[in-house]
């Protein structure tokens, strides 16, 4: 009995894992990870393993997956850093073009825009620290915005091929600090 | 048949980790097969008749414990390694804007 | 979107992982002859006696192979300064509020939460605390913690624990846990076992065991708690 049980579970453990590993959305994965680790658990109890079994369903169906869930939203987003002084000068009509132009650039990437204002700091630090994927600030001698990125993003080489034809805007880049002392 | 059973989930976690496309997978291929390998290793323990190693009374037949003990500090320190992993992947991320292999190994071209 | 090169190669991995396949099925049918009981007999006749507890499995880690316990122990600290070095979690003086955060947790998710989260910790607890005679132990009791404490995060997620405090006391806990493995040389005559002199009886040894499961289970929760919290706060 026990033994047609185990046999009928590590059939499905198997099925479980060909899903994972052939499955396109990284999100949905997660809940599928979760479930291969209780299955297995319950595997280890009908193995005499009572033990191990207890600490596969409190690190890896709960710890992991919530460890997993955090970081894989946070590499879904794209931040931007809105330094534009809105008081000084009229631009209505520019500054609809830039965020259309935005928008469709997160939309083509399946990136969420998340927009801010209103911090203080170096441009260096803020894209080292609170990584600040694209700062726009305002030339009014110019007349013309000038977006700011990291240098060794793939993004911004995009994002130069895209605005090449608008004249108002400029792309320009950082440069990262060297990441081996 | 049992032990074979797992060495395929094994065997199909070092397919999905050869032929990932982004890093998360990698990463997802690498807790099932730290997961199949306990199971492998627990497997070969066990035997027909045998309970759970905890003597509530004397004289019963036990499987092996130790098998059992060196696994738990496996699970432990395979959950700290995965947790590594995946910090340096959200760095990764924030480095070079994408999170598909190709991409990122070929550099500034 | 499968180019034909790239076919080739996968079907070629496939056939390799076949053929290991093959030489596991070959090199595994005679299995049972090779396979002796001698450990398993070594442990059935001596476990209780000289350790005092119950489930053996608790009696391998903490007194045959306290050794590899330690060094496990010694892991989770490397890993947990490892998050800590790779990532930015100290950000405080700039107030940064970003426009997708403000979003709030439903009101069901809460009040669960605030029911849940005393249970699990005493359930934590207990299976810290009888780790020497019901399937359970330092591990398993320190994920379960660790477990109870991140559902706090669920009720007030601005709520974050002060991961310097936590550092601290995790690095003394494991110089702590180290110190009484080495007392049982003075006691004993040996080192990384029971300090605990065996002519007491097998009812005095048993408070070795209490100790070092309450230090284990605390160890391992609070670097599961540093990890989770370092990863929170990573840029924000």
């Amino acid at each position: 009995m026990m033994e047609t049980i185990g046999l009928i579970l590590q059939i499905l453990l198997i099925i479980i894992a060909l899903v994972i590993i052939f499955h396109k959305e990284n999100f949905t994965i997660i809940i599928y990870i979760s479930a291969f680790g209780l299955i297995a658990a319950t595997l280890y109890v009908i193995n005499q393993a009572p033990d191990v079994a207890i600490a596969e369903v409190a690190i890896g169906s709960a710890i992991i997956p919530l460890i997993y869930v955090i970081s894989i939203s946070r590499q879904r987003e794209f931040i931007v850093l809105d330094r534009v002084d809105y008081d000084q000068f009229n631009l209505d009509k520019e500054v609809s073009d830039v965020y259309q132009i935005l928008t469709e650039f997160a939309d083509e990437h399946s990136l969420k825009l998340n927009i801010c204002a209103g911090i203080k700091g170096s441009e260096r630090e803020l894209t080292r620290e609170l990584n600040i994927d694209l700062i726009i600030v305002y030339n009014p001698d110019k007349q013309r915005f000038e977006f700011k990125g990291k240098s060794s993003s793939v993004i911004m080489k995009q994002l130069k091929t895209i605005t090449k034809e608008k004249p108002f805007i400029q792309v320009s880049t950082i440069e990262d600090r060297d990441l081996y002392d | 048949m049992n032990p074979i059973l797992s060495f395929v989930v094994i065997l199909i976690g070092v397919y999905g980790l050869a032929t990932s496309r982004n890093i998360i997978k990698s990463v997802f291929c690498v807790t099932i097969i730290e997961s199949a390998t306990i199971l492998l290793f627990l497997n070969l323990g066990a035997y027909e008749g045998g309970l759970v190693p905890i003597l509530t009374e004397l004289g019963i037949e036990i499987v092996d414990p130790l098998p059992q003990a060196l696994m738990i500090t496996t699970i432990v320190i395979g959950s700290t390694i995965t947790s590594l992993a995946l910090m340096l992947c959200i760095k990764i991320f924030h480095h070079y804007g994408s999170i598909e292999w190709k991409v990122i190994l070929r550099g500034d071209k | 979107m499968i180019r034909p090169s790239s076919l080739i190669k996968r079907i070629s991995l496939v056939f390799l992982l076949g053929g290991v396949l093959y030489f596991f099925i070959i090199s595994f049918t005679d299995f049972k002859e090779i396979y002796n009981s001698a450990g398993k007999d070594f442990f059935l006749l001596n476990g209780l006696l000289d350790t005092g507890s119950r489930n053996l499995v608790t009696a391998i880690y903490l007194d045959y192979r306290l050794f590899d316990s330690l060094f496990e122990a010694g892991i989770l600290l490397i890993a947990v300064s490892g998050v800590m070095w790779v990532s930015e979690h100290k950000i405080t003086e700039k107030n940064a509020n970003f426009m997708l955060d403000k979003q709030k947790t439903p009101e069901l998710f809460i009040t669960f939460s605030r029911l849940l989260y005393p249970v699990m910790l005493l359930f934590g607890m207990y299976v810290v605390i009888n780790g020497h005679i019901s399937p359970g132990g330092g591990f398993q009791g320190g994920a379960i913690i660790a477990t109870a404490i991140l559902i706090l995060y669920y009720i007030d997620i601005r709520k974050t624990i002060e991961v310097n405090l936590i550092l601290t006391i995790e690095k003394f806990l494991f110089l702590f846990l180290f110190t009484i493995a080495f007392i049982s040389y003075f006691t004993r005559g040996e080192f990384f076992t029971n300090f605990i002199p065996s002519s007491m009886g097998m009812d005095a040894q048993v408070f070795y065991l209490y100790l070092l499961n309450i230090l284990i289970g605390a160890k391992v929760s609070l670097g599961l708690i540093a990890i989770f919290t370092a990863f929170l706060k990573e840029g924000r």
